[in-house]
């Protein structure tokens, strides 16, 4: 998709020869005719020039994400979405219904509701303004797993409530402060669950942000078959241990061919950690196009949530990664620095306009890096069996939206 | 002569395209237009507080400041509304004694009036005399301070 603006060296000649020609001094009779002739090789040059480099430009790459499908579907402002789940019989976008407290497995084929689980059991005790940070994760329809603050609760379909784990009953989380990120979805494979942490510290100066990312391990797993809880050694990158603070404090992960591949906001380097070795097996480096060096929250604004909300839309931030099986490809979410209020609009932006960097796993290469901007599509979008599926925005329709979905062409 | 008239069409053009030029609608206006659209409202003449309650904002703020602000204001509830546009607080019982105006669209976010986290939109004369922001609990008691001493009927 990137246009290329070759040198034309035939212009580049002419150009060159009419400022040779320059040089020599004309004759005064035919000084006006000369010039005349000037004019018209600068003008045939210029006019030759913006055709060639219109004609470049209009040739691009096959595109590498081909749109092969759309859907309408219903757009509800009460569901937020909590990411995807297929077996055999199933592929269904999640979401929950925070005014319902419920669950709905809807088909990412026609979006009709094909299961609803009912968390009033499961909730009872919890306050209905904290649900937004309810972080759900659906391994079979009846081994459901809901995370909260410190709690871990495993439903059914039913909604009963099959095991809960308090996770202050283990030594290092309650020692250490820590908490349950509801930014990054938990995952689970092979009898474990992987967790985002945050700890329960001040962090508004350098010397505390410094420990803070310094001694922090913001990854941790939960064995429910041993029943062990253990902090992951993936530290922070060093950029976040200098002492400046970017309002970032939980790296994203995913589950990547029985490891887990993590992915921090700021850094350009993916990280796979193994299991079995319990280190880092490997680094991918899969920088933005787009990279701009983040610029360090000023202390001072920490409770400027006005401030926070321009910050975030000046800054670069890599947000989630996705595997896309069907190519054997990673995709990787960039946010990008966005214009926030062009003066004498009536409406800032809602988000920030985003990229989409494509990485062959069969290469080792990046393959396209896509801009998306936010006025048509949501910074959201699921890997699925039918293909990459990316919410679009519609804001002057209030009542449903489009869902595109796309695959990836390698070559 | 001739110069003359060249120069006095070139400035009769430039003033005629400026004229063209669309103009910039004030903070005012673009809230006016706001209240007629959502809530068919316009800004009083009289002092009035708009309290905002947006989506962007911090849950623990408003949990903390949104039952103090109701509690503390309804001796001078006349002057004050409260905007609310996020949605775990667009059913709440604390705003029952105050003119409420629920946007469920979330359009009061996109404003350019740079509203975030709980936001007071202060009017006179029909126009915004300045929007302030209640992120801490100095600055939210300072607000309801403020608001005693000189809202509509204190003589201040």
């Amino acid at each position: 998709m990137c246009l290329q603006m070759p040198i034309n060296l035939e212009i580049t000649k002419q150009f060159f020869y009419i400022f040779d020609n320059e040089c020599v001094t004309p004759t005064p009779r035919l000084h006006f005719a000369r010039y005349l002739r000037h004019v018209g090789q600068i003008i045939q040059s210029v006019i030759l020039f913006f055709v060639l480099s219109f004609l470049s430009s209009c040739h691009q790459n096959a595109p590498h994400l081909i749109k092969i499908d759309e859907i309408s579907i219903e757009r509800n402002i009460d569901e937020m979405y909590k990411g995807y789940f297929e077996n055999d019989s199933m592929n269904c976008q999640i979401t929950f219904n925070t005014k319902e407290r419920k669950l709905y497995l809807k088909s990412i084929y026609d979006f009709h509701n094909e299961m609803t689980i009912s968390l009033d059991h499961a909730l009872t005790d919890i306050d209905g303004r904290t649900l937004y940070t309810l972080n759900v994760f659906v391994q079979t329809p009846d081994s459901v797993f809901l995370s909260f603050n410190d709690l871990l609760i495993l439903i059914n379909r039913q909604g009963s409530i099959l095991n809960s784990w308090n996770l202050n009953e283990y030594h290092d989380f309650e020692e250490k402060n820590l908490s349950l990120s509801f930014v990054t979805p938990i995952t689970f494979q092979n009898g474990k669950l992987n967790l985002a942490l945050t700890a329960k510290l001040k962090v508004n100066t350098p010397e505390s942000t410094k420990y803070y990312f310094s001694e922090m391990k913001p990854l941790a797993v939960l064995d429910i078959v041993q029943d062990s809880f253990r902090i992951l050694p993936i530290p922070f990158p060093q950029v976040y241990q200098k002492g400046n603070i970017f309002i970032d404090f939980v790296p994203h992960f995913i589950n990547f061919q029985g490891k887990i591949l993590v992915s921090f906001s700021i850094s350009d380097s993916l990280y796979i950690y193994n299991y079995d070795t319990q280190g880092i097996d490997k680094i991918i480096s899969l920088r933005s196009r787009y990279y701009k060096t983040p610029d360090p929250y000023p202390f001072d604004s920490i409770q400027n949530f006005a401030f926070a909300r321009r910050y975030s839309f000046n800054e670069m931030r890599y947000k989630n990664v996705y595997y896309d099986e069907s190519s054997d490809c990673l995709l990787r979410m960039v946010s990008l620095p966005t214009e926030y209020a062009v003066p004498g609009v009536t409406s800032v932006k809602k988000m920030n306009n985003w990229s989409l960097i494509i990485y062959n796993l069969t290469t080792n290469q990046i393959i396209d890096e896509l801009i998306f901007n936010s006025d048509d599509y949501q910074l959201y979008l699921i890997t699925t069996k039918r293909g990459i599926m990316i919410w679009k925005t519609n804001p002057n329709i209030m009542d449903s939206l489009e869902v595109e979905i796309f695959k990836i062409q390698k070559n | 002569m001739y110069n003359k008239a060249i120069l006095k069409s070139i400035l009769l053009t430039i003033v005629i395209i400026a004229g063209c030029k669309p103009s910039v609608p004030s903070k005012s206006e673009i809230f006016q237009d706001y209240l007629i659209q959502s809530h068919n409202k316009i800004i009083p003449e009289n002092l009035h507080y708009f309290i905002v309650v947006p989506g962007y904002g911090c849950m623990g703020c408003y949990q903390a400041f949104i039952p103090h602000l109701t509690k503390e204001l309804h001796s001078v509830s006349n002057c004050v509304s409260f905007i609310v546009s996020n949605k775990e607080y667009m059913n709440d019982s604390f705003f029952v004694n105050y003119e409420f105006l629920a946007d469920s669209n979330r359009i009061i976010d996109y404003l350019p009036l740079d509203i975030a986290n709980l936001t007071v939109i202060l009017t006179k004369d029909s126009q915004i005399q300045k929007v302030i922001h209640l992120n801490t609990t100095s600055e939210t008691t300072d607000f309801i301070n403020e608001l005693q001493v000189h809202s509509p009927g204190t003589d201040k």
